[in-house]
């Protein structure tokens, strides 16, 4: 025998295994790849254009946003801050000058509780600007002045009358009474309508009592404002009827507007409930994450096979009863009782001839005869079990069955 | 790369500092160190590249008997290499030591055994090993596959073997008994002897009795030299699980000990395994040894899903030997496959040779027969008796047409064959 030949693994350059290795993890790498390339598109997507989603954002360009309103002001030589807390509203105030601020004022959410609204109210007055609140509380309503307090809400209607002597609702007539504004077939935005009552009530709603409140209440100052339907202001409704004059004379009545929309930031810290990290020990988050790692590192150890995985080739085999048992089933099945009875009797006739020495061209009759007189049983008996009529039932097939193995083994004792 | 235990270890004693010293730094410093070890332990560990194979594979061995197969290391590289390596046998060669631990010096080879248990006959097949090399502090190791084929051809387990003493007995048996009483036994003359009393007075050769003062009778012995070919059906009805072995693997047994038999009984003895071409042929009048040549061809044979081309066995029978032979078909009665190829073929070749058809029979079909209980089991015993009823009539025709035909279950055929083969030899037949 030779000797055996040595084997050295082939040297393989840097580039034919790059090759291999993208042939081998070639899909794995496009799914990985066109994973990244949709997440980063989706996020892009998402962000541009500095878009928010927010109801009354001016940086939303939706039904439900304020950015025609804004860009408007803005073109018209208003300068539009956007605030979003109470400390940037007052930094912005302050750095703004005395009486040159217009701050709209709006808090969905009520993040901000009544002292903290009188907070803002005071440091607008202070700062000789004006004040628009929009759709506030009742409590934030009552704080804002002593002089405005909530009066409830409104039932939806086509237009509101000014009915008042405020000068921006003089000018602006009559307002939509709700969103959508009946009659125009914008259905996406509805916001609440909230009435308020004030030195001076305007738009009050039809069909309520003149001491009832309206939607825009103003104190006797004429520097705080509360306007019941942000509807007025919103991108989809600013266009229809006074909306536009009532929002733009509200809001730009000033060289600045400070557009305060309240966000999580305006909640106090110490309201916020404890979390996790806080209530547990501060070593545990670090270890956590170092076990972690370690557990990565578990994975990859054990997780290492000891070269790639072998195939074994398996030959086909089938069990050869298979086919027995198969046209057992379709027999019993189709309760094909003659031809089952006429297999069982055939055999044993076949076998009883070679047994009683009749050879394979015997004659059924005759040997129904030669059994009968080896056993000794009537011939009328075995002639109507090997011969009769074929068993009506899956019962006479059955006993039919058991009383030929009897008749063979008595044939076979003899 | 591949990393260790110990490597998981030392990170997680890591976090004793991570949490007695919490901050960034400890952090960076930790990740620093462990990738330091890392990258330490990779750079001198020995190059798994440089590692040359040698394989010493057995020739041949029997299904079921262990063997060892050895893989020679030889660390090429000038660091010790430590770690292991995998010799990748697919599963059925029984493999028990796959993974071992080596330890190799610069410039030394190791050997390494690994023993195997097949458990499936044929060719059995390693493709690569795969080397793990570990650095001197065993955290982390160079992983390396390298392509080193290397293949066992398990030869059939020939357990009809058993049968053979008590077979060539009986042959002996007629031999002796064809000199001492039977003259009509065998046909070629073999010798003048002596008479003595009891021997057939028909068998005195008075031409040599007048030449010399005694009387002398011929002696007679059973044909020699004749042929014996064997087609062994690998078709799709080979693929029939009968037992604990395939109708393949029964066939080979009963072919096995047939040609030991006929060989040893001085027959010339020709193996085909067809189904639509030749898959396996075997010659007595090649040199060397028979039966070696017989398990080598037989060994990686495997059943294949195509129907017998029985037309073509005749043509490829001539390939083997164009005289008068003895023919043994070892394939299936199965009805359908039998009725369109088996019986117009049989009896066409049965013209020119002494035709023996070899089947396994079902065990499980005569139990079937008999169990009665339920009516389940008599519709399965009626279908039992049916598939009896075809295999009973196909042999029948097979007979009347002068075919022999040994059908027996898969423990009793190949003794059952050599019988045949016996009682025809005895019979001057062949």
């Amino acid at each position: 025998m030779s000797a055996p030949a040595t084997i050295r693994p082939e040297a393989a350059s840097a580039a034919q295994t790059l090759q291999k290795g993208w042939r081998k993890h070639r899909f794995w790498i496009i799914c990985a790849a066109a994973f990244v390339l949709v997440t980063v598109i989706g996020y892009i997507a998402s962000n541009s254009g500095g878009r928010s989603a927010g109801t009354l954002s001016i940086s939303n360009p939706a039904p439900a946003g304020a950015q025609a309103a804004a860009t408007i002001l803005a073109d018209r030589g208003v300068s539009v801050e956007e605030s979003g807390s109470l400390a940037q509203t007052q930094d912005l105030l302050a750095v703004q000058g005395h009486g040159a601020s217009t701050v709209l004022f709006y808090d969905p959410n009520s993040y901000l509780g009544p002292d903290r609204v009188e907070e803002l109210a005071g440091s607008v007055r202070s700062a000789g600007g004006k004040l628009v609140a929009v759709a506030p509380g009742p409590l934030a309503a009552g704080a804002l002045s002593p002089e405005i307090a909530s009066a409830g809400t409104a039932a939806e209607s086509a237009t509101v009358q000014a009915g008042c002597s405020h000068p921006d609702a003089v000018a602006a007539e009559t307002i939509d009474g709700g969103t959508p504004a009946p009659g125009t077939g914008a259905t996406a935005a509805t916001t609440p309508l909230l009435l308020f009552k004030g030195a001076q009530t305007c738009f009050i709603p039809g069909g309520m009592p003149t001491g009832g409140g309206g939607f825009l209440a103003s104190n006797s100052a004429g520097d705080i404002t509360a306007l019941g339907n942000p509807g007025v202001v919103i991108n989809q409704n600013l266009a229809s009827r006074g909306n536009a004059a009532l929002a733009l004379r509200l809001l730009g009545s000033e060289p600045n507007l400070i557009w305060y929309t309240a966000t999580i930031a305006d909640i106090p810290v110490a309201e916020v409930p404890p979390s996790l990290s806080e209530l547990t020990p501060s070593w545990i988050f670090p270890a956590a994450l170092w076990l972690l790692l370690v557990a990565v590192l578990g994975m990859v150890w054990r997780g290492r096979r000891n070269g790639p995985l072998v195939s074994e080739p398996l030959p086909v085999h089938v069990k050869s009863s298979e086919t027995l048992v198969g046209r057992a089933r379709l027999y019993q099945d189709a309760r094909a009782i003659d031809t089952a009875a006429a297999a069982l009797r055939q055999a044993t006739l076949t076998r009883l001839a070679r047994q009683l020495r009749l050879g394979l061209a015997a004659d059924p009759a005759a040997v129904v005869q030669a059994a009968a007189a080896a056993t000794g049983r009537p011939p009328q008996q075995l002639h109507s079990l090997l011969l009769g009529p074929v068993p009506e039932s899956e019962k006479q097939l059955l006993s039919m069955a058991v009383e030929l193995t009897a008749l063979e083994e008595d044939v076979a004792r003899r | 790369m591949a990393i260790s235990g110990r490597f998981i270890y030392v990170a997680l004693a890591a976090l004793v500092p991570i949490i007695a010293l919490p901050g960034a730094l400890t952090w960076l410093l930790c990740l620093g160190i462990l990738a330091a070890l890392l990258a330490a332990d990779l750079l001198l560990a020995a190059s798994p590249q440089k590692v040359a194979l040698q394989r010493d594979i057995p020739q041949g061995v029997r299904l079921g008997e262990p063997c060892t197969a050895t893989l020679r290391l030889a660390n090429e590289s000038p660091r010790v290499l430590r770690g292991e390596a995998k010799d990748g046998w697919q599963p059925s060669a029984g493999a028990a030591n796959a993974l071992q631990k080596v330890s190799i010096r610069p410039g030394e080879r190791a050997a390494l055994s690994v023993a195997l248990t097949p458990t499936r006959r044929g060719d059995l097949f390693t493709h690569h090993v795969t080397v793990c090399s570990f650095g001197p502090l065993g955290m982390a190791a160079r992983q390396r596959t390298i392509q080193a084929p290397g293949v066992l051809r398990v030869l059939p387990p020939f357990h009809s073997k058993r049968h053979l003493p008590s077979k060539l007995r009986k042959l002996r048996e007629l031999d002796g008994r064809a000199a001492v009483q039977i003259r009509g036994a065998g046909t070629e003359f073999d010798s003048l002897r002596d008479y003595v009393r009891g021997d057939d007075v028909r068998s005195i050769d008075w031409r040599a009795t007048a030449r010399r003062r005694d009387v002398v009778v011929r002696t007679w012995r059973p044909e020699r030299d004749r042929r014996v070919v064997i087609v062994l059906d690998t078709s799709r009805t080979s693929a029939s699980r009968i037992g604990d072995e395939t109708a393949l693997d029964t066939g080979i047994e009963a072919s096995l000990l047939l040609a030991v038999l006929a060989e040893r009984g001085g027959d010339r003895v020709g193996l085909l395994a067809y189904d639509r071409r030749v898959r396996a042929k075997v010659s007595s009048t090649g040199k060397g040894n028979m039966l070696n040549a017989m398990v080598q061809a037989l060994a990686p044979l495997e059943p294949e899903l195509i129907e017998l081309n029985t037309a073509d066995i005749a043509g490829a029978v001539r390939t083997v030997t164009a005289h008068r032979s003895l023919l043994v078909l070892v394939t299936s009665l199965d009805a359908g496959a039998a009725e369109e190829g088996l019986i117009p073929l049989a009896t066409s070749l049965a013209r020119q040779h002494v035709v023996v058809v070899a089947s396994v029979r079902d065990p499980a079909m005569d139990a079937a027969r008999l169990e009665r209980t339920s009516t389940t089991a008599a519709y399965r015993a009626a279908a039992a008796e049916h598939a009896l009823n075809r295999r009973a009539a196909i042999t029948a025709v097979l007979q009347q047409a002068g075919v022999e035909v040994v059908d027996a279950p898969p423990q009793e055929l190949p003794p059952a064959l050599a019988d045949t083969y016996i009682r025809l030899k005895a019979a001057g037949r062949l």
